[in-house]
């Protein structure tokens, strides 16, 4: 937590800001690339987002007020970046989030940036089927392994909350994945 | 159908995969476009010419307004009262009760029966006060 506070010092501080802020991008990128491309599912969809993000992040840095962690908040920014990404392409392909995510599923096992079994495709099409919520939470969860109380301060919502909806998301996967 | 425990099965990942040399490649865009965020904006001499030539015509338009306002204000405001018109009448002997009947129209002098009601005990003192009375009543 000290470390924390003085690394956002040196993000604050104009003589080190460049520094720290390549020291960020380092650190986070790789997480923050699977975060984004865990709910976006294309690779060029994904590489747009995470540079928004990071924009953003830096755009951002003196309205940061220590009050989260920093890893919550430029995750809330980055969960922000994509579910607005999806809302656009929804737009534009007049469908719901739900139709437009299903679509993009199944071109999965065309896209060169899918190296999935079948299993792992399988499992891309159950998630696909759950309410936007569920899915968040599960992806974050399972994929992610992010604990209860961080995913609580990023997605502003109480881990009574975030149990349960991880808890239907495993029971309608799990009934999808038994079908076979 | 086949039971299937997510929780207690090996962990499937998701199956995606990133470009050889994805992140290396994602650096040095992301300091390209910081390097543009961070840089000074340049703001051209001709904008800044034209912010001064609007700051100048608002300035003389102002200037102009308020001008315009004072004359109006002057010609439009001193009104006389009562008081001052009866002093300056009073202390103007070469003005007569004949001149000023001559400025009087009939409208004038309708009005100013109406607004003056004389009681009848003033005129009776007027009448007995007067020496001219007898020279009016045989006329």
């Amino acid at each position: 937590m000290e470390n924390e506070k003085v690394f956002i010092e040196t993000l604050l501080n104009p003589k080190t800001q460049q520094a720290a802020f390549k020291q960020l991008v380092f650190q986070f990128q790789k997480p923050l690339y699977n975060h984004i491309r865990n709910i976006v599912l294309n690779h060029d969809d994904a590489n747009d987002v995470l540079q928004n993000t990071f924009i953003k992040v830096f755009r951002n840095l003196p309205k940061f007020k220590g009050e989260s962690k920093l890893f919550s908040w430029i995750y809330r920014i980055a969960t922000n970046e994509a579910l607005t990404f999806l809302q656009q392409k929804t737009k534009h392909h007049q469908s719901s989030s739900e139709e437009y995510l299903q679509k993009q599923t199944e071109k999965l096992q065309a896209d060169v940036y899918f190296e999935g079994d079948e299993i792992q495709f399988k499992l891309q099409q159950a998630i696909a089927q759950l309410p936007e919520k569920q899915k968040l939470v599960f992806k974050m969860k399972y994929f992610e392994e992010i604990k209860y109380e961080d995913l609580s301060e990023i997605l502003d919502t109480s881990v009574g909350a975030l149990k349960a909806s991880y808890h239907h998301a495993v029971k309608k996967i799990e009934e999808y994945l038994k079908k076979d | 159908m086949k039971s299937f425990d997510l929780e207690n099965s090996p962990k499937i990942k998701s199956g995606f995969k990133v470009p050889d040399g994805y992140f290396e490649e994602f650096n040095a865009i992301l300091t390209e476009q910081l390097a543009i965020e961070v840089e000074p904006k340049v703001i051209s001499f001709h904008s800044r010419k034209k912010v001064w030539y609007s700051a100048i015509a608002a300035i003389l338009l102002f200037a102009i307004s308020v001008k315009v306002y004072q004359n109006w204000k002057v010609n439009s405001s001193p009104q006389l009262n009562q008081d001052e018109i009866e002093n300056f009448l009073s202390y103007h002997p070469s003005i007569t009760t004949e001149d000023l009947i001559t400025l009087l129209n009939e409208e004038d002098i309708l009005a100013f029966q109406k607004s003056k009601t004389i009681e009848s005990d003033t005129i009776e003192n007027y009448l007995l006060t007067t020496e001219s009375l007898e020279y009016y009543l045989i006329d």
